[in-house]
């Protein structure tokens, strides 16, 4: 095998193989469409029915004369938390991704959980007061950290 | 050299260890809610996040910048140069409205008649946000074509040196003026954008350097031909898909001008065409990217008649890179937070993979990249790297060497780059 067949071989395997994670990681999130919740705050207060959640355990939420885009995720405690969808670094909107946020602006990357796992935002994402009241989650619009 | 190279490392230590010193303080004093930098900002006003969002105006200052020392093996030279500082000066006028700027200065400073240095705009526009996920760009920005072109932080890539197809085919930091519209889905985790800016000049092609020179960049650029540009982003996973593409004009002279040079003016003469796609995998420390592009000058014998700049009409350039960070299952306490990353990269191009009648063909011009090395993250915005980049490019053609030089060694077609560099953003 020449060098020039063996460069041809390697990214035909290349392609497959990516070819493959790449079918799997798009079926994937078919199976998952960001669920989109359009309501209003009264008072500072957000109100979600709780039964929302019934069949998956994250919700985008717009609300009206809002600037960002809440995440409302349910925990395994059957807790929930909010994060706000804003850059910590330059106030940039975040975009959902598979399993993290990202800000398209310099890349800063945040975990599920609101942590920077990568630069230049320093600062973990803005948590809202989240809490369980007569079946509705009560968000509150004030940051907490 | 040896003492300079110390005495450059103590002093960024130095720096890191005080900044660190004095970021600890801010958090003491309970004053942790923004980065050093924008509490610097005096007269800030409020945070931009209240119970309303972000009605607040406010003023935040960042940046960047990256210092690098290259020896080349063959020429047996070396350089060390303080490629760029950049300042972010960004204000939030309103919740809709915000203002946002990058100035740049490369290679520490700028003499007059000096060939080396710049200072430059990178950015400078207005945003208007029309609700949370869609917004419109006015000024002069980066389109999204790429990676680096729009994350172009030293933290966000592996090695001392940009990807060297994201800087001969996709010229980075690539800035025009005009108008883009960019938004996201709600339905699904993907981003959109369509933009249109002025055309790049063919005027000043270089033979060389792709359509490098023809960037306008916001000086007194010529608006006769226009271009638009459109990305499209897919997140799925751990994985990032892209596509984008440019569709331009190059001829940026009124059509008197330009039909005295045969050239085809109007807002898409002499079209330039651009396709690029790019795949990206992040997970426990693994990451993988991909890139392929592709740019085509159908007219390029008219550029090549009008200035004998001996431009080709189709070039392209790919790689891929795989990276993994050492410290990713490290249970010490000392290593929490801390990144190790080795990586290596191969990078394939052509800056005249096919041309005109007229066109000289170049075989310096194809070029494959091997790069290895590692970068190591102190914190998660300095970064401190080093990579070996072994080059190999086609034959040198004589025809192309006017005034040849009788005691020129033979061109080598291998060369290999040693480089060491360090990075910050904030």
């Amino acid at each position: 095998m020449n060098r020039k067949d063996f460069i041809k071989g390697s990214c035909g395997v290349c392609i497959a193989v990516s070819s493959g994670f790449l079918m799997s990681a798009l079926l994937e999130s078919c199976k998952t469409p960001l669920g989109v919740i359009k309501t209003a705050a009264q008072d500072n207060l957000v109100s979600i029915p709780v039964a929302e959640f019934a069949n998956s355990d994250y919700k985008l939420v717009r609300l009206r004369n809002y600037d960002y885009d809440l995440a409302v995720q349910k925990n395994k405690d059957g807790s929930f938390e909010t994060l706000v969808l804003v850059c910590t670094h330059a106030g940039h909107p975040l975009t959902k991704t598979g399993n993290s946020y990202y800000c398209t602006l310099h890349g800063s990357t945040f975990d599920h959980e609101g942590q920077v796992t990568k630069g230049p935002a320093e600062k973990e994402m803005y948590k809202l007061n989240t809490q369980i009241k007569n079946d509705q989650i009560i968000i509150q619009l004030k940051p907490i950290s | 050299m040896d003492r300079i190279l110390l005495n450059t490392v103590i002093s960024i230590f130095f720096f890191s260890a005080t900044a660190s010193a004095q970021k600890s303080n801010w958090d003491k004093q309970g004053q942790n809610s923004k980065t050093p930098a924008q509490q610097l900002v005096a007269g800030t006003g409020e945070d931009s996040m209240s119970a309303y969002g972000a009605t607040h105006s406010r003023t935040v200052i960042s940046g960047y910048g990256e210092l690098y020392y290259q020896n080349n093996i063959d020429q047996k030279t070396a350089v060390v140069d303080l490629k760029r500082a950049v300042l972010f000066v960004g204000h939030q006028f309103n919740g809709r409205i915000a203002f946002f700027s990058e100035l740049e200065v490369e290679d520490a400073k700028v003499e007059a008649g000096g060939a080396i240095g710049e200072v430059g705009m990178e950015q400078a526009y207005l945003k208007f946000s029309l609700n949370p996920r869609q917004y419109i760009v006015a000024g002069l920005f980066l389109p999204r074509i790429g990676i680096v072109n729009e994350n172009h932080l030293p933290i966000n890539f592996n090695g001392v040196e940009r990807p060297l197809v994201e800087q001969l085919i996709i010229p980075s930091t690539w800035r025009e003026i005009g108008v883009g519209f960019y938004g996201q889905t709600t339905a699904l985790p993907l981003t959109y954008t369509v933009a249109v800016v002025n055309g790049v000049n063919n005027a000043n092609f270089e033979h060389g350097t792709g359509f490098q020179a023809g960037r306008q960049e916001g000086q007194l650029a010529g608006a006769t031909n226009l271009a638009v540009t459109a990305a499209v982003q897919y997140f799925a996973g751990n994985w990032k898909f892209q596509v984008s593409g440019y569709m331009g004009g190059t001829t940026a002279l009124g059509p008197r001008a330009a039909d005295s040079l045969q050239l085809e003016s109007g807002i898409f003469g002499t079209p330039m065409y651009l396709a690029e796609g790019d795949i990206q995998y992040y997970n426990k420390g693994l990451s993988f990217k991909a890139l392929g592009c592709n740019v085509s000058l159908p007219d390029a014998s008219s550029i090549n008649r009008a200035y004998a700049n001996n431009v080709a009409t189709q070039m392209y350039g790919a790689y891929a890179e795989l990276g993994y960070n050492l410290l990713q299952t490290s249970k010490k306490q000392k290593w929490q937070h801390k990144q190790l990353n080795i990586f290596a990269r191969y990078e394939l191009l052509d800056l005249n993979a096919k041309i005109p009648d007229n066109g000289v063909y170049d075989g310096t011009e194809k070029q494959t990249h091997l790069v290895a090395g590692l970068g190591y993250f102190p914190i998660p915005n300095v970064v401190i790297k080093a990579d070996v980049r072994l080059l190999h490019t086609g034959p040198q053609n004589p025809d192309l060497l006017v005034n040849p030089n009788p005691n020129a060694l033979p061109y080598n077609q291998n060369n290999t780059f040693i480089n060491i560099g360090i990075g910050y953003s904030f």
